[in-house]
C-alpha cells in the first residue's frame, strides 16, 4: 500500500464501495480533481480528501450511485492516516513564499 | 510632455524592478533556493540595472559617445542574463519534469544568449546610438528578440495558467486569495514585458515610418507603468490588503471578488 499514491489508494476504494469499476472509478476522480484544480500527480491526502467530501458526491450522484455522501464519507476515512505533505516546490508554496 | 511620461513609465518601470528584485533577493539570502534567488536577480539585474543603464543616456544626453557605448554594452548584458535567469525560473517552477519545457528553456536561452553575444560584438564604439545600431544590427537582433518574445510568452501562459487552477481551488477553500491574484499580476506584468518586445520588433519592421516607429516607441514607456504597478500589487500584498481592513477584497482575474 505504501507504494500506491493517494490518487491510487482512493481509486481502489471507490472501486470497492461503488458499482464503478477500475476505468470508472479512476476517471470519475480524475474529472473531480480537474473541476477542483489538482492533478493525479500533485494532489496531497488533506487536498484530496477536501475534494471527495465537497465534489466527489455530485460525480457519484451523477452516476447513479445511491447515498453518495455517505460512501464519500467512507472513502475519504481511508486517507485519515495517509500522510503525504504538500511540496514546498509546487508553484503556489514557491508564490506564496514569494509575498512573505 | 510626451516625452515626460515616457520617462516617468521606464523609471517606473526600473524602479519598481529594483525594489521588488532587492526584496525577493533578501528573502532567497534567507531560504538560499532556486526560484526566489533566480525571480529576484532577473527582477534587480534585467529591469532594474540593465534597463537603467541603457536609458541612462536618454536621461542625461552629455554623457560622451564611450560612455554611452560602455552603458549599452553593460546594460545590455546585465539584460541578458537577467532575461535568462527569468527563463530558468519559469522552467524550474512550472515544468521541472517535463521535456518539452527542457528543449523549449534550451532553445529560448540559445537564442537569448547568441543573439546578446552577436548584438554584443556588432556594435561599434563612438556611435551616437548603439541601441539604434544594435536594432537594426540584423539576425543577432531577431535572435535575441525571439527568444525574448518566446520565454516572456512562456512566463505569462504559465501564471494564467496556475491562476485559473487555484481559482478553482479557492472555491474548496484550497488556495490563499492572495496567492491567486499574485499569480494574475505576476501573469499581467510578463505580459506587459511581452508587449514591449513585440513594440521593439515592429519599431525595427517599421523603420521607413516615423509616425509608426513612434507610436510603436510609445508602448514601452506606457507598458513599464503596467509592469510597475503589476509587480507592486503582486509582491507588495500586505500593506495593501491591511489597510483595506478586508482580506476579502483581494481582487481576481475577474478584477472583482470570487
Amino acid at each position: 500500500m505504501s507504494d500506491l499514491s493517494v490518487f491510487d489508494l482512493v481509486a481502489e476504494k471507490i472501486e470497492e464501495h461503488t458499482p464503478l469499476n477500475r476505468l470508472e472509478s479512476r476517471g470519475t476522480l480524475r474529472i473531480a480533481l480537474k473541476d477542483a484544480g489538482f492533478d493525479a500527480k500533485s494532489v496531497s491526502a488533506s487536498q484530496l480528501a477536501v475534494v471527495i467530501q465537497k465534489l466527489l458526491p455530485q460525480h457519484f450522484e451523477e452516476r447513479g450511485i445511491s447515498d453518495a455522501e455517505n460512501v464519500c464519507r467512507t472513502i475519504a476515512g481511508c486517507l485519515s492516516d495517509t500522510t503525504s505533505a504538500e511540496s514546498s516546490d509546487s508553484p503556489e508554496a514557491i508564490f506564496s513564499r514569494l509575498g512573505s | 510632455m510626451i516625452e515626460l511620461v515616457s520617462l516617468s513609465g521606464l523609471a517606473a518601470f526600473v524602479v519598481a524592478s529594483l525594489v521588488v528584485g532587492a526584496r525577493i533577493l533578501m528573502l532567497a539570502a534567507r531560504t538560499r533556493l532556486l526560484p526566489e534567488t533566480t525571480v529576484g536577480s532577473s527582477l534587480f539585474l534585467a529591469g532594474g540595472v540593465g534597463t537603467a543603464m541603457m536609458i541612462a543616456p536618454l536621461l542625461y544626453p552629455r554623457f560622451e559617445a564611450g560612455t554611452v557605448y560602455f552603458l549599452y554594452q553593460a546594460g545590455s548584458m546585465f539584460s541578458h542574463i537577467g532575461f535568462l535567469l527569468l527563463f530558468i525560473f519559469v522552467w524550474r517552477v512550472f515544468r521541472p519534469d517535463e521535456a518539452w519545457a527542457t528543449a523549449l528553456f534550451l532553445a529560448c536561452a540559445a537564442a537569448l544568449l547568441i543573439g546578446g553575444a552577436g548584438i554584443g560584438m556588432a556594435v561599434e564604439p563612438g556611435g551616437a546610438s548603439p541601441a539604434r545600431e544594435a536594432e537594426v544590427g540584423g539576425v543577432w537582433f531577431w535572435l535575441s528578440i525571439a527568444g525574448r518574445f518566446a520565454g516572456y510568452t512562456w512566463a505569462a501562459i504559465e501564471s494564467f495558467r496556475y491562476h485559473a487552477l487555484l481559482k478553482r481551488r479557492l472555491k474548496l477553500g484550497l488556495a490563499d486569495e492572495g496567492v491567486v491574484a499574485r499569480f494574475f499580476y505576476w501573469g499581467i506584468c510578463t505580459s506587459a514585458v511581452v508587449v514591449i518586445w513585440i513594440a521593439t520588433a515592429a519599431q525595427n519592421l517599421l523603420l521607413e515610418s516615423e509616425g509608426l516607429v513612434a507610436i510603436a516607441g510609445l508602448v514601452t514607456p506606457m507598458m513599464g507603468f503596467v509592469v510597475a504597478g503589476s509587480l507592486w500589487v503582486a509582491f507588495f500584498p500586505k500593506r495593501r490588503h491591511d489597510s483595506v481592513g478586508d482580506s476579502d477584497s483581494v481582487p481576481t482575474a475577474t478584477g472583482g471578488q470570487d
